[in-house]
């Protein structure tokens, strides 16, 4: 599904990622851990195509096709999507014409006829329940007014509404509450095939409890510098990471 | 002209009169579409009065409609409203010209006692408009709302200039006027607020948003309050910014494309003022306007007789 080769990212002139490889399969979820500043979200970011940020060496092929090439929203439309760390309002644009506009998007990248307004409206019922959206959040503006487990529930549901084969989740737990997190996570859980991947970046081990990674990564100074199994993630929760930084010798 | 046919007037030397009489209310709007004719002179002088009686109501539309012609079109408008104690008027200006266009208006509201007034002026295309807006609050508890869209591109300079004048006490006025300024637009606005010396309890919200969305447009906006009660509330805001990046990107991770990202948030700024129309059926055509405009499709509106 996605390969990441080398890659070098920076942003205002100063060097973030120094040399990321990391391969993800068909059906696999892998957690992306690690201390701030390590670099995770500047990865994220660069998947998706924030112009903030400045690829300096490497490749990323998302299903044999070159990612870096691709603007925000072909790379939307190839299937990636990510959940944001902090989701932006945005007053005056209803979610109704929000999500209309990029599921019709994607369906006419795809040589699809847009949804008429009653089968879309129909969709958005039915994905609303994926994480308990009620329908007054539904008619509101784009996360305006929404509290952090509303606009974390919300980027749930927007997935649900995309259906992408690979999702990011970035620091989707933070600022949730225990009922927040267990809604989120279970929605996510809900959408889970053996087609779609995921990359999860997190500090903790609650979220990983529920979403059950296959593959754990450890970021820090902006390279990988252990992979494991999900027993890697309970280490960390028990031990931190200087034992990590020991072992590489940083 | 549609309904209302019964409170409309036109004099000899071409003055139009709009009057509801005391205690009547007018529930259907009263439209009034202005185009110029080939034949007719390129400088239009326009003379209008409105004059609500007590206790009446009325809605009027009034859609200034000049389309290209072989010359410079100039229109100088003179719209006189008098709102009798207690009555509820809106008024609706829509303008739908063009690039060659200079439209002069000047608008004089006298608000008796508990008068409630509401005044929309809508610009979706122009050359070159100055409208001159003054609002005379002379009846305690009287009420006005001026609410303005501009939607600005090319070289098209577009100036509004208002004067709200609480002369008396316990008057309130609330004002909203929003431009979205592309290309090498210019926009400016000029809103003075006046609380005369024994305008005591006087009420007063002034804002000016403008969404200035390419480096060459430029906004020019200046409020001002000239207050001589001590008794009083008055707030007043301007601001002028860029598309939110951070909005666009948000948009785009999603699949929304870039330009219709922008639009969205364009359509989604000045939505704000329409959504302050009491008259939603009104509201929702105007909408539908605003979009066509955004997205490049106007001038044509479609349904008139020199757009068909």
């Amino acid at each position: 599904m996605l390969e990441i080769k080398n890659l070098h990212a920076s942003i205002n002139g100063k060097e973030i990622l120094k040399g990321i490889d990391l391969t993800i399969k068909d059906g696999e979820v892998h957690a992306l851990m690690g201390q701030n500043g390590a670099g995770k979200s500047t990865l994220s970011n660069v998947l998706v195509g924030n112009p903030a940020y400045e690829v300096t060496e490497g490749s990323v092929i998302f299903n044999g096709k070159d990612l870096l090439q691709m603007k925000p929203e072909e790379r939307a439309h190839e299937g990636i999507f990510m959940s944001f760390q902090h989701p932006i309002e945005i007053p005056g644009v209803s979610m109704v014409n929000f999500m209309r506009a990029a599921v019709n998007a994607k369906r006419k990248y795809h040589n699809q006829e847009p949804l008429s307004a009653s089968e879309f409206l129909r969709l958005m019922r039915e994905k609303r329940k994926v994480v308990e959206l009620d329908n007054k959040l539904a008619n509101r503006a784009v996360n305006e007014g929404f509290s952090g487990g509303e606009k974390k529930r919300n980027e749930i549901f927007q997935m649900a509404m995309l259906e992408p084969t690979f999702a990011i989740l970035d620091e989707t737990d933070s600022g949730l509450d225990v009922d927040a997190l267990r809604i989120v996570a279970e929605g996510f859980n809900k959408l889970r095939t053996p087609e779609t991947s995921a990359m999860v970046i997190t500090h903790y081990q609650r979220l990983l409890d529920y979403l059950k990674p296959d593959i754990v990564h450890v970021l820090l100074n902006g390279r990988i510098v252990k992979t494991g199994g999900p027993e890697l993630a309970t280490d960390i929760e028990n031990k931190g990471f200087d034992w990590i930084k020991e072992e590489v010798g940083l | 002209m549609t309904g209302g046919h019964q409170y409309i007037t036109q004099s000899a030397d071409g003055k139009l009169l709009i009057h509801v009489p005391r205690n009547e209310r007018v529930e259907q709007p009263i439209r009034i579409t202005i185009e110029r004719r080939p034949d007719e002179p390129l400088e239009e002088h326009r003379d209008i009065e409105i004059r609500v009686d007590e206790s009446a109501e009325a809605r009027i539309i009034l859609n200034d409609h000049i389309k290209e012609a072989d010359g410079q079109t100039h229109t100088i408008q003179n719209l006189q409203i008098v709102a009798g104690e207690n009555s509820q008027l809106e008024v609706y200006e829509v303008e739908e010209t063009y690039s060659g266009h200079l439209r002069e208006s000047s608008i004089v509201v006298d608000q008796q006692a508990y008068s409630r007034v509401t005044l929309l002026s809508l610009t979706l295309q122009a050359g070159k408009t100055v409208n001159h807006t003054v609002a005379h609050l002379n009846g305690q508890g009287a009420e006005v709302t001026l609410l303005g869209g501009v939607l600005a591109d090319g070289t098209q300079r577009v100036e509004n200039h208002t004067l709200i004048d609480h002369a008396v006490p316990e008057c309130t006025s609330n004002e909203l006027y929003k431009y979205v300024l592309d290309e090498n637009a210019v926009g400016v606005f000029e809103g003075r607020i006046l609380v005369q010396k024994d305008a005591q309890k006087s009420i007063s919200q002034e804002t000016n948003a403008n969404l200035v969305s390419t480096k060459t447009a430029r906004m020019f906006t200046q409020p001002a309050l000239e207050i001589y009660a001590d008794d009083v509330k008055c707030n007043h805001g301007a601001t002028v910014g860029q598309l939110d990046e951070q909005a666009l990107f948000y948009m785009q991770q999603r699949g929304i494309p870039y330009d219709e990202a922008r639009m969205l948030l364009k359509f989604a700024f000045i939505g704000e003022v329409i959504d302050r129309l009491p008259l939603e059926s009104f509201a929702e055509r105007l909408r539908h306007l605003i979009e066509k405009r955004i997205c490049g499709e106007l001038p044509s509106c479609g349904d008139c007789k020199l757009c068909k």
